[in-house]
């Protein structure tokens, strides 16, 4: 079994203004690309709601191209995390003071991981609907991880 | 004044095995752009450290094009860059990401909450951080 690929975050925006002959530009744009030719990879994806979907991470139920079961062994062996929702929902660590993510509208969030002293210590991730702020009781999300 | 922009993930993996006569490949990809044509943004930078850096995103120091400063009452997105790395939340704890290497996190917001916290585990660390919001 092989992995390779890549994860890429751009955010890009021009702030202009004009005032009689004078035109101002301001841009931004902050990028990571980042390659990555071993490891592991993982998809995972479903319907949650106001009751959280529980992930183990050390075995989240996926399957890799050679037919073996994807598993890590230290919560340190996972590197990056994303999460999508459609039409909102949020992903968090259980353990103390961990990853916390939020999607609507299908946007993707990403975090790098470990999160200092904090590598998702309580061995699991939820993912629920908050029921609040507007948002629908039932929510289709995908997680992503990547790590070695 | 105008601002136009775009945040862009793409996260691709192929995995491919081999055996004889046999060659297997899942593809995972997830990817969103989306674009935006109205609001504001600004860009914070500096070093953190251990002790909680707190960032009040009513009262910022960055000026937009026009010369004004930028104040969010609602933040939609947040994008957070570091070297070596840092953790951002939110002081009601509805956000929580780190960034590692300068690779970016980003996330997307629950509305109400617009005091940031960012901190390292120990040591020092460059930060960005790119708000979009209104």
């Amino acid at each position: 079994m092989s992995v390779a690929g890549s994860i890429s975050v751009a955010v890009d925006f021009n702030d202009t203004a004009s005032d009689e002959g004078l035109e101002v530009l301001k841009k931004i744009r902050l990028a990571s690309n980042d390659a990555y030719t071993a490891g592991k990879s993982v998809v995972l994806s479903g319907t949650c709601d106001t009751t959280a979907v529980l992930i183990d991470i050390f075995s989240p139920g996926y399957t890799a191209a050679d037919g073996q079961e994807v598993t890590f062994s230290e919560a340190t062996d996972i590197k990056r995390i994303a999460f999508s929702a459609e039409p909102a929902a949020n992903m968090s660590s259980t353990g103390l003071l961990g990853l916390q993510l939020s999607s609507r509208d299908s946007s993707v969030s990403i975090s790098s991981m470990p999160m200092g002293i904090y590598p998702l210590s309580g061995g699991e991730l939820e993912v629920k609907t908050a029921g609040a702020f507007g948002q629908n009781p039932t929510a289709e999300y995908v997680v992503v991880i990547y790590g070695t | 004044m105008a601002l136009s922009g775009h945040i862009g993930v793409t996260f691709d993996f192929n995995d491919t095995a081999s055996s004889p006569g046999l060659e297997t490949i899942k593809k995972v990809r997830l990817a969103k752009d989306s674009a935006f044509t109205a609001g504001q943004v600004a860009v914070l930078s500096g070093t953190a450290d251990n002790s909680q850096l707190n960032i009040d995103l009513q009262d910022l120091t960055y000026r937009n094009a026009a010369g004004d400063l930028v104040s969010f009452s609602t933040v939609y997105r947040i994008a957070f860059q570091c070297d070596p790395g840092a953790t951002l939340r939110f002081t009601g704890n509805s956000e929580r990401l780190n960034s590692n290497n300068n690779n970016i996190a980003l996330t997307c917001c629950i509305p109400g909450d617009d005091q940031l916290k960012i901190s390292t585990t120990a040591g020092t660390s460059s930060y960005i951080l790119a708000v979009y919001g209104e």
